[in-house]
């Protein structure tokens, strides 16, 4: 093979070759790297929502269970403070009953119920006044838990699920404590606060969702321009340029070196072969070509005037 | 043209026979023939004369 394929053979290589590792690596370190800082993201999102519910549930629990305690001490001072009303009498009471079934946030209520039998006394809902509310253990487990805890006017609070009228079932936060008054038919009563907690974690659940729709939307970008069409063809693109570039480079610059060599073969041919008509092309460049032409002008001149010696000797003995 | 310069030749093989003739003919980079095609200039007088010099 001669110089000058060797010498381009040997440029595309050194070119092309770590272009091409170099664009891989580069591909892949920046996939890496973007799926790193989304999967930071993502995890610092998902704790900041965590942290904020659970700031804003115990924000809730704490509303609700001073809306329990608030209800039950007005509805103590009440009792108190009409010592000869039964329970019968203060359900038809309508400022006792807007004391005892008050709007708890949004959808939530208070209700009352008569601490010994557990029977619904005050409650919004016609169906669920005089209720007993043992009937609902069986449906409502959770719910009917927490009930049974306040038996014997103990303060309790937690969650229980409640079914919704699709089907679907939900958390609501109850907090229970008792009555510190006595009606005049001798009942004592337990007041409880209830209401969905996700009243309260509603922001929190809103920003989760556009974080996960954030965090969706860039994933999918990543991962598009990672791994689309169009890395693959601006590297594509970049190779093809570079390969184009060093062809054309190597070659002129190839040619510079092999050109002149080509020329001084010739000479050596011609002198070899004993052609009297040698001209050796001057070289214009500093390098070792330079000396190389400059050795063979001078060997070429030796040999010349040593032919023409010859020749004259030659002369001049015919 | 060149006869200046051919002049040199001949100092060179009366100073040392054929091997001067050689050296300076490698010095100058040319043979006589060459040296006939070239002018009688300063700057070519000035080339042989420091090779005559170094024979």
């Amino acid at each position: 093979m001669k110089i000058l394929p060797k010498l381009l053979i040997l440029l595309l290589v050194v070119t092309v070759v770590p272009l091409g590792i170099l664009g891989y690596l580069a591909v892949q370190d920046s996939k890496e790297l973007s799926m790193s800082v989304a999967q930071d993201a993502e995890t610092m999102g998902k704790e900041a929502i965590a942290d904020s519910t659970a700031a804003l549930n115990s924000l809730g629990e704490a509303i609700i269970k001073q809306k329990a305690i608030d209800v039950a001490k007005q509805m103590e001072i009440y009792i108190r403070e009409n010592p000869e009303m039964t329970v019968e009498m203060l359900q038809a009471d309508p400022f006792f009953f807007s004391i005892a079934t008050q709007t708890v946030g949004a959808t939530g209520y208070t209700t009352a119920w008569d601490s010994a039998t557990s029977i619904d006394r005050f409650h919004y809902s016609d169906h669920i006044m005089n209720l007993d509310l043992h009937t609902l253990a069986e449906k409502t487990p959770t719910f009917w838990a927490l009930i049974r805890g306040s038996e014997g006017g103990k303060t309790i609070s937690g969650y229980y699920d409640f079914s919704e009228a699709d089907g679907s079932i939900k958390q609501k936060y109850m907090y229970i404590l008792p009555i510190n008054a006595m009606t005049s038919d001798n009942v004592v009563m337990n007041l409880a606060a209830t209401t969905y907690i996700d009243e309260f974690n509603a922001p929190a659940l809103n920003t989760e969702t556009k974080i996960n729709q954030a965090m969706d939307d860039t994933l999918a970008r990543i991962k598009a321009s990672t791994e689309g069409l169009s890395t693959q063809n601006t590297i594509i693109i970049l190779t093809i340029i570079t390969i184009v570039v060093v062809v054309v480079v190597g070659f002129f610059f190839a040619r510079s070196i092999t050109s002149p060599l080509t020329k001084l073969t010739r000479v050596a041919k011609k002198l070899s072969q004993g052609d009297p008509n040698i001209y050796v092309p001057l070289c214009t460049t500093k390098d070792e070509i330079r000396e190389l032409s400059d050795s063979i002008r001078s060997a070429v001149a030796a040999v010349m005037v040593l032919l023409e010696e010859e020749n004259q000797k030659a002369g001049g003995k015919s | 043209m060149g006869t200046v310069l051919v002049s040199y030749y001949e100092k060179a093989k009366q100073k040392g026979g054929i091997p001067s003739l050689v050296k300076l003919a490698m010095l100058v980079k040319m043979s006589r023939q060459d040296a006939e095609k070239l002018p009688d200039s300063p700057e070519n007088i000035t080339i042989f004369e420091n090779a005559i010099k170094q024979l």
